[in-house]
């Protein structure tokens, strides 16, 4: 199946959760948010939340910034 | 040591408390400098920017970072108050504590900051608990309906970000130093340890700086001289500066006594 992730289509496979998805893509679950369908998932939801085809997801993190 | 110097000397945001008054950025290093950078400035907040992470398994900000140092993500790239509270509450999820920075600019050419839509998202933040830090035009009619809409502290601009061009906006941050009763923080535009202590000899409650340092020729020791800047200027704020005469002199060495 298909998703949305920080403006990509992505392949990836039937009933992967977040949690999977997220570390297969080598992410410290740590060190990053999630937003999935305009939402803001929390950490602990990551495990329980099933991705499905056409999900928007945006994955973030900081990096540096300042004036 | 005078009894003024011996005195313990916090800067309180947002109930938390601080012994150093410089507030570093975090833009424009490369990574390996970032740590030292902070330990020789001596900063106890640091700022930070949320983006999109394509790649998982890159290096990571945040392992650079020294422990004990408070994050201070900012809103940058919010172009209205929504987006700023999205990249807020974002941030807030990553795990690293309640303060936010708030940046919202819709201009790219002079990134000056909206300060109406700063209110906006001010108020809602600070209702949801964070520690807001608004960016703004130093204007004290913006400056105290951000104080009611909840901040923490105010930021004004001394001069457009990344520019090094100092104290612009002076005469306008003196005002909000005198008339608001929040820690103003100068950000934005002090590109020299000197216009930093002058900041902080007028009574500013800290500085911030990034790209001053960074575009350094040697980032460390720059980081340090602005270390030394900030406490001088803090320092000579809370001794009281001499007075300035508007005309003539005044002698320092006696008048009488001379050699004939």
């Amino acid at each position: 199946m298909e998703i949305m992730v920080n403006g990509e289509k992505v392949s990836c496979q039937e009933g992967i959760s977040v949690e999977e998805f997220v570390v297969q893509r080598g992410h410290d679950i740590r060190q990053i948010a999630v937003e999935w369908n305009e939402k803001i998932i929390s950490k602990e939801s990551y495990r329980n939340t099933v991705l499905k085809e056409g999900d928007v997801v945006e994955i973030v993190t900081f990096m540096g910034g300042g004036c | 040591m005078s009894d003024l110097m011996k005195k313990e000397d916090k800067l309180v945001i947002g109930g938390h408390s601080f012994d150093s008054r410089f507030i570093l950025g975090s833009g424009k290093y490369s990574l390996d400098l970032i740590q030292a950078a902070v330990e020789h400035a001596g900063a106890q907040i640091i700022t930070l920017a949320l983006r999109r992470a394509n790649q998982g398994g890159m290096a990571n900000i945040l392992d650079y970072i020294p422990e004990g140092v408070t994050l201070l993500p900012n809103t940058s790239g919010a172009r209205n108050a929504d987006e700023a509270v999205r990249i807020a509450r974002l941030s807030r999820e990553v795990g690293c504590g309640d303060f936010v920075k708030i940046e919202i600019m819709r201009d790219s050419k002079y990134l000056l900051p909206d300060n109406a839509e700063t209110i906006k998202a001010t108020e809602i933040l600070a209702k949801e608990g964070f520690v807001v830090m608004p960016y703004m035009y130093p204007d004290l009619n913006v400056a105290r309906d951000l104080q009611n809409a909840g901040a923490a502290t105010i930021m004004p601009l001394a001069a457009p970000i990344g520019s090094n061009k100092g104290l612009c906006t002076r005469e306008f941050i003196q005002i909000l130093i005198d008339e608001i009763d929040l820690p103003i923080i100068v950000d934005a535009g002090i590109g020299a340890p000197s216009q930093a202590c002058e900041a902080m000899e007028m009574g500013a409650a800290a500085v911030m700086a990034n790209t001053a340092i960074a575009t350094a020729g040697d980032i460390v020791a720059m980081a340090d001289s602005f270390k030394l800047a900030i406490k001088a200027g803090r320092q000579a704020y809370l001794s009281g500066l001499g007075r300035v005469m508007e005309k003539g002199a005044s002698a320092s060495s006696p008048l009488t006594g001379f050699l004939q």
